[in-house]
């Protein structure tokens, strides 16, 4: 019965790994899904200061919801229910948070703090 | 009688020394492969995966996490299979369980690396995430490395049990660099 269990699982993982492999070098295209790229911040909007704007920019709103900035992304937590503190946001954003990916070099210290003040400011409401 | 045993080893350990190098070669271009692919790819989020979780996030600290356990099961039962647990001798199917455990943790630990390797890239802003990233990496190069030793004969008894606890600390690591860490100040996510 485990050997059964074993052989099979070997077939799985095989085929596992050959379709993240096909879905890593021929796109998630090979399955209907349309490609849109994430993180790559505009570089004349990564430079103002507005809050609203960095989240925008920044690609916030691809993973988080986020209400007041019309947001639905769904890879991220809900910053509706998490409602983070401006500083809990600064220090996920400057160093990531899990796969997040950080920001501290794509943004200044006060493009920083004026994204997690947005943010605690609006997220919930 | 020495030199006739001699002549029978040499092969044997060419033989073997040219396995382990291809293991080690097997593993390194795995991991090359995917720490040039993560830095070249431009990171896309058009097949955001949860498997049922409520978010990509929560998915990634689960699995991740339940790879590590079975990656201990896996440290666990190699321990006893190498009759290094003060119980009696391994029972016939504990080979087996502890293939399924490794299987199940390599298979749980596929979405995670997708979402890390095409949504996310190879990162680098800051230490964590840069050794979060190597080691990711790092870890199925050990794992094919491992695949390959595995599946060799003739080879130093030490080969494996280095391989496997090289593949256990790898996984554990980047775990420990995102998993925990995710845990550590956001909190356990409720599936």
């Amino acid at each position: 019965m485990l050997r059964a269990v074993d052989r099979g699982l070997a077939l799985v993982c095989v085929a596992a790994a050959a379709l993240v492999l096909i879905l890593l070098f021929a796109g998630p295209s090979v399955i209907g899904a349309k490609k849109t790229t994430v993180y790559s911040a505009p570089s004349g909007a990564a430079r103002t200061a507005a809050g609203a704007k960095l989240f925008t920019s920044s690609g916030c709103g691809s993973c988080h919801t986020l209400k007041a900035a019309g947001a639905g992304g769904a890879v991220g937590p809900n910053l509706d229910q998490v409602r983070p503190s401006a500083s809990s946001a600064a220090a996920i954003i400057r160093s990531g948070g899990g796969p997040m990916p950080a920001f501290a070099d794509k943004l200044s210290d006060a493009q920083i703090s004026a994204l997690a003040s947005y943010v605690a400011s609006v997220a919930g409401r | 009688m020495e030199a006739s045993g001699q002549a029978v080893s040499l092969p044997q350990r060419d033989h073997a020394a040219g396995r382990l190098l291809l293991a080690a070669g097997v593993g390194a271009a795995v991991a090359l492969t995917l720490g040039i692919y993560s830095s070249v790819h431009d990171p896309a989020n058009d097949l955001s995966i949860t498997l049922g979780f409520s978010t990509t996030f929560t998915m990634k600290v689960w699995l991740s996490t339940v790879a590590v356990a079975f990656a201990v099961v896996q440290v666990l039962s190699a321990v006893w299979i190498y009759g290094r647990l003060p119980r009696r001798s391994a029972p016939a199917w504990l080979g087996t369980a502890h293939r399924i455990s490794g299987r199940l943790a390599f298979l749980v630990s596929l979405p995670v690396a997708y979402h890390c390797l095409y949504q996310l890239g190879f990162q680098h802003s800051s230490t964590r995430v840069l050794l979060h990233s190597i080691c990711g990496c790092l870890f199925y190069g050990a794992f094919a490395a491992k695949v390959v030793i595995v599946r060799s004969r003739g080879l130093p008894g030490l080969a494996l049990p280095i391989a496997g606890g090289l593949t256990f600390a790898l996984l554990a690591y980047t775990w420990l660099l995102s998993g925990l860490w995710y845990v550590h100040n956001l909190g356990f996510p409720s599936p």
